[in-house]
């Protein structure tokens, strides 16, 4: 009768053990989960990337080319992607709207985006020669967090999109 | 016999409850550690915050904003306007609109204009740097320069550091 009672005192204690190691395990794994691994969060930077890749092609696509007949960016691009261009900057008979608008580009990107080592990607294409952009810089090695900013430029045959992401 | 077995239970009590109350201290030293990196992280966040909200306010400031008719351009800021706040801001004569006014809008911060495109050029706005700053936050916003002479547009940066 008195083993019995102590046995059943030890496997009470050890219940009792069990649901302290139990509830120590809980708390740990509640701390680590909610403490520990809490990531932070990014504010400004968030912010800073998407109004940059906003910004930067609403801002790109207004500038005015001053070695161009003041075209603007968006201009050119539209002159670019036409069938037949027309927009001769240099007056030398041959249409070169591309090549200009592919330089001010990389102009713009290279004192911006490069000068900050900011790993982008921008591209000027439409939609059915997405393979074959009319213009085309950069390279997104780590596609973790990007912000995206995609604008419609409506041209002869369909839409021309442009668009820069900028990756982190 | 018996008064020795009650003392080893006393004695395995008072362990039992030293050692909880050691894992209590510990707990309590863990939790006041994180408790306190929540709070700076807090803080960071705060301070990055008014950073955004500096860049933000110059963003829209009527000095600096391109207008046509009373209709505001997004993003545009008039060059003849940079070069008027230039000279108000900087101008030894109007040291009291600096530091009231305009302290009370930038606060402890430095704001510059660059172009980049078609020249390069740079256009100090505000400079007000603590001499103990203990933190500086700096955000880059793309704009657009509108040269109203020539009626082009140039790109610019609007550089923003702001120190805490």
């Amino acid at each position: 009768m008195d083993k019995m009672k102590k046995n059943k005192k030890s496997q009470a204690e050890i219940v009792g053990l069990v649901i302290i190691v139990l509830l120590i395990t809980i708390g740990i794994l509640f701390i680590v989960k909610f403490v520990v691994l809490k990531e932070n969060p990014n504010t400004k930077i968030d912010f800073v990337h998407s109004e940059l890749a906003s910004n930067m092609i609403n801002v790109m696509l207004k500038t005015t080319v001053t070695d161009c007949k003041r075209s603007s960016v968006t201009e050119l691009f539209k002159d670019c992607a036409a069938v037949q261009s027309h927009i001769d900057c240099d007056d030398d008979g041959i249409p070169d709207s591309c090549e200009k608008v592919n330089e001010t580009i990389k102009i713009i990107l290279d004192e911006s985006l490069v000068k900050w080592r900011n790993q982008y990607e921008f591209r000027a294409y439409k939609p059915s020669y997405k393979e074959h952009p009319l213009s085309s810089y950069g390279k997104c090695i780590k596609r973790g967090n990007v912000a995206s900013a995609t604008y419609p430029i409506p041209i002869d045959m369909g839409t021309l999109f442009v668009r820069l992401d900028i990756c982190s | 016999m018996k008064t020795k077995k009650a003392q080893i239970k006393m004695f395995e009590t008072i362990a039992v409850l030293l050692i909880f109350f050691v894992l209590i201290g510990f707990g309590l030293i863990f939790y006041s550690r994180i408790q306190s990196q929540g709070f700076q992280a807090k803080l960071d966040e705060n301070f990055e915050l008014k950073a955004i909200q500096t860049a933000q306010l110059v963003s829209f400031l009527p000095e600096l904003q391109c207008s046509s008719d009373g209709i505001i351009t997004d993003d545009c800021f008039d060059t003849l306007k940079v070069e008027a706040l230039h000279e108000i801001i900087n101008n030894p004569q109007n040291k009291d609109i600096k530091n009231n006014y305009y302290f009370d809008v930038f606060g402890s911060s430095e704001i510059t204009i660059e172009q980049i495109y078609p020249v390069v050029d740079s256009w100090p706005i505000y400079k007000k740097i603590p001499d103990d700053y203990k933190a500086k936050s700096s955000v880059k916003i793309p704009i657009s320069l509108y040269d109203a002479k020539k009626r082009e547009y140039g790109f610019g940066i609007l550089n923003i550091d702001v120190y805490g």
